[in-house]
């Protein structure tokens, strides 16, 4: 195993646990804005991960270009997204969860 | 690496099973039409496992973009939020109060059991039926693949999907057309010309900043899609399926929405059945047949047949959103569809 499929495995492993770690959060967490921050975090850096693991066996520079469009079309949309969801949550009235709140 | 594929498609296709059982069960409506998005998202992952690539980008963009907003539409529009009663507050469509006294609306009355079993067994049997007509047509045998192959020559283009629906079954791709058409024009004279799309969304920058950003992306791809379909995967029906939301995503926001004569509008609107139907008849003037193109021509006359559809698609679908949307009261509509009042999500999340 070279170093480069190395590297990418331990990228793709990486970017899969911050998707599992996501899944987790959004499943877990006690209201929307920290399900939200979970969420975030999966398409940010597990899809950069994966698109990085994968970059690396690509086999043309297009491909690799390709790559990264998605990822930055994807953090473009999900940033958004989470911002509106959030946005109107809060206009909806749902005060953020705290520790006093308890269960 | 082909026995991990197979764990893929097997996982894929049970979670496809178990989301269609879940939008089909849902108690509340919202959550059926998030599910139905979800649901059209898998299926286009399917079909990009069968190689079905033209499909699965229809799929997700209509099927699960398109469609699920107009579901959306739909309900914000009837306000039957599953098993839910609106807030005391709000008031409904025409105008009368809306109050906690009225009857809870279910989101589907109770069927006999008779019933349910009558719709099982034709259900099932029609089922059973279509796998009695389909499975035998799977027995390999090289025949079609020779004619499509021989055919393709002349059909002007060289991407099969494209060739099927714009030159071999033109016919069927002209009838859905009208079909769009005539659903459209049902949907206008329904709301006769009043509706109006709310600014839904929050405005803010960052929102006017992706519409600004996107926007551009937005219609250099469907260009592409609508170019690149004579050859690899794409077409009209793609690239309108882009157009279409990216307007939908100017309607919603703050931005400045697109504004268009109606006369134009109307040309826009017709010109793709139009310019269709002419090809069609010269088609008959030239070649003897209707839809018949000359090969020398077809090339052409189908990029042009396309790049036209595209628009008038494009706008079919855009006027459909506008169509469906609420009237009224919407913004009171969206925030109860959220949570009524100040509770937690997370405490309403559990219980339902």
């Amino acid at each position: 195993m070279s170093t480069n499929d190395l590297v990418s495995c331990v990228s793709l492993v990486l970017g899969a646990f911050f998707f599992l770690a996501g899944t987790m959060g959004m499943l877990r967490f006690p209201d929307v804005y920290t399900r939200l921050h979970a969420l975030t975090k999966a398409d940010n850096l597990g899809l950069g991960l994966l698109v990085f693991g994968l970059a690396l066996q690509a086999e043309s520079w297009l491909a690799v270009a390709k790559l990264f469009l998605v990822w930055g079309l994807v953090m473009l949309a999900s940033t958004t997204c989470c911002h509106l969801v959030a946005q109107a949550a809060w206009q909806a009235g749902i005060s953020p969860w705290s520790r006093r709140d308890g269960q | 690496m082909d026995s991990s594929l197979a764990w893929f498609d097997a996982i894929l296709t049970l979670t496809l099973v178990v989301v269609a059982l879940r939008v089909l069960f849902a108690q509340d409506l919202f959550q059926a039409i998030v599910l139905f998005i979800v649901f059209g998202l898998l299926l286009s992952l399917a079909w990009c496992r069968l190689g079905a690539v033209d499909v699965a980008l229809a799929e997700a963009a209509i099927g699960a973009g398109l469609t699920g907003a107009l579901f959306l539409n739909t309900l914000a529009t009837t306000r039957r939020h599953g098993d839910q009663a609106p807030p005391a507050e709000t008031i409904d469509r025409k105008g009368a109060w809306v109050d906690d006294k009225l009857p809870t609306l279910r989101p589907r009355p109770s069927t006999p059991w008779t019933g349910r079993l009558a719709f099982g067994l034709v259900a099932g049997s029609v089922t059973a039926w279509m796998a009695a007509v389909v499975v035998p047509l799977a027995v390999s045998s090289d025949a079609p693949r020779i004619a499509i192959d021989e055919a393709m020559l002349r059909s002007g283009v060289t991407n099969p999907v494209t060739a099927v629906l714009l030159n071999f079954r033109a016919y069927d791709t002209l009838l859905e057309v009208a079909v769009l058409m005539l659903a459209v024009l049902t949907v206008s004279s329904l709301t006769a010309g009043s509706a109006r799309v709310s600014k839904a969304l929050p405005s803010g920058p960052v929102l006017t900043s992706f519409v600004r950003l996107i926007l551009p992306v937005v219609v250099m791809v469907a260009v592409y899609v609508l170019w690149s379909g004579t050859k690899a995967p794409g077409g009209a029906f793609q690239a309108a399926a882009l157009l279409g939301a990216g307007g939908v995503l100017l309607l919603v926001t703050d931005t400045q929405s697109p504004s268009c004569a109606r006369y134009l509008r109307r040309v826009l609107l017709v010109a793709g059945l139009a310019v269709f139907l002419l090809v069609g008849l010269g088609g008959m003037l030239g070649a003897g047949r209707f839809l018949e193109y000359p090969p020398a021509w077809a090339g052409v006359l189908i990029t042009l047949v396309e790049t036209v559809l595209t628009v008038s698609i494009a706008l079919v679908l855009v006027m459909l959103f506008v169509g469906t949307s609420p009237t009224g009261a919407e913004g009171s509509a969206r925030a109860s569809d959220e949570t009524p009042g100040a509770t937690p999500l997370v405490s309403r999340e559990r219980t339902s």
